[in-house]
């Protein structure tokens, strides 16, 4: 019992508040509030169930080592802009190249909370007056908890030992999903993927990197390729 | 100490074998040290299968191995992969007040996940590079590692030790994977 309390307060209290500058971004937008795209502001919008939170890093160029904690966009799983399965998050940040550094995890207690996709992760644009649609955001291993049942669409993955499917997979939007009737009208792309390369494990917790994307993002071993160019990426 | 008499200028034998004696005395004992200081020397032996017993603890204790790699780089791998698996922390590395009372709770709750979060990360980080990964007995590990130690030198001479294991014969036993 006090273990569960703690785990609660632990994922109340401690989840970081968005560090936000002085034009208050960013700013993740809750449930019922009024959504309007300022033309100097950039919004990112995802889909995602069974995360607790997921991390975005402002980075600009190719090379993440200097990636500063100010550059960080914490999103808090459990304010959805609108509940469902999954649910969906909106943020709005200033806007740039956004790096996925990872996803928050439950084990506050028990672990390290954050996966870093520190080892290979994905990148794309977030352009001034409109949304960029990233998609969804799958967590897998809580799907299969662990691998040990099928994942929410059926399939059954082996993760450990898996150098492609990894615990977080990104389902980039096709531009035909639905969105809440808030967002509706309003300016949205889907978001352009991009392979990115190392991230510092700045917080020095759990490291992993994330899944393959076809036509995006590839491995041969370590080595992050860039699949459009077949550059690699440090 | 002459090795030839000076008046008649006949060749001592008796001190000469003396000197020599300490001499070669000298070089075994350099070469004694030389041999104990080489970090790649005395490694364990892991051409024999560990036993059955063993194996429940091969979580903790393993080696890596990949074929066809250098000691150098097997050397540098170990290294880069070494970094993601220290100054490890739990919590979200830059709690709020409240977070820092629960950090606390948590450390002293979690503190010993923290070498197992440092095997997760040295793990998954070789297996990436494509690194097997084989169980070894405690013992064999203890030897391998036996100069763990926040010294530097001695931390850079188990790395080579390691690197030494990774690139050198295919351990016994199966490829464990991640």
């Amino acid at each position: 019992m006090i273990r569960t309390v703690l785990v609660l307060l632990a994922l109340v209290l401690a989840t970081p508040a968005l560090a936000q500058d002085k034009t208050g971004l960013p700013h993740q937008y809750r449930s019922g509030e009024a959504v309007t795209v300022a033309p100097d502001t950039a919004y990112i919008l995802f889909r995602a169930s069974l995360i607790y939170g997921f991390r975005f890093a402002r980075i600009e160029g190719e090379v993440a080592d200097d990636v500063d904690r100010a550059d960080f966009v914490d999103v808090a799983g459990w304010r959805p802009v609108e509940k469902g399965e999954p649910g969906t998050y909106l943020i709005a940040v200033r806007p740039g190249t956004y790096w996925l550094y990872g996803e928050k995890t439950k084990d506050y207690l028990e672990g390290p909370f954050l996966n870093c996709l520190c080892m290979g992760t994905l990148r794309f644009e977030a352009r001034a007056g409109t949304i960029t649609d990233l998609g969804r955001i799958r967590n897998l291993a809580r799907e299969t908890r662990d691998g040990k049942r099928p994942d929410a669409r059926g399939e059954t993955r082996v993760l450990l030992g898996n150098r492609d499917i990894r615990a977080i997979l990104i389902e980039p939007a096709t531009g035909g999903e639905p969105v809440p009737a808030m967002l509706a009208g309003l300016p949205r792309v889907a978001a352009a993927y991009r392979a990115a390369g190392r991230l510092p494990n700045v917080d020095g917790t759990m490291i992993d990197r994330v899944s393959t994307m076809s036509g995006v993002i590839a491995y041969d071993r370590d080595r992050i390729i860039d699949v459009p160019t077949g550059r690699v990426l440090r | 100490m002459a090795w030839f008499d000076p008046q008649s200028g006949k060749p001592r034998l008796r001190e000469a074998a003396k000197t020599i004696w300490i001499v070669a005395a000298f070089l075994a004992a350099s070469g004694a040290q030389a041999q104990e200081a080489s970090p790649v020397a005395d490694l364990p032996d892991l051409s024999v299968a560990p036993s059955a017993g063993d194996a429940k603890d091969f979580d903790k204790y393993f080696v890596f191995h990949r074929p066809a790699t250098s000691l150098d780089t097997a050397r540098d791998d170990l290294a880069e992969c070494g970094a993601y698996a220290s100054g490890l922390t739990l919590g979200t590395g830059q709690p709020q007040l409240g977070g820092m009372m629960l950090a606390g709770i948590a450390g002293a709750i979690a503190s010993g996940n923290r070498a197992s979060l440092r095997r997760v990360n040295w793990r998954r980080c070789m297996f990436f590079k494509g690194y097997g990964r084989y169980g070894v007995a405690r013992a064999a590990w203890q030897k391998l590692n036996s100069a763990n130690t926040v010294d530097e030198a001695a931390a850079h001479a188990v790395l080579l030790r390691q690197a030494a294991v990774a690139s050198g014969p295919v351990p016994a036993g199966k490829d464990l994977g991640e």
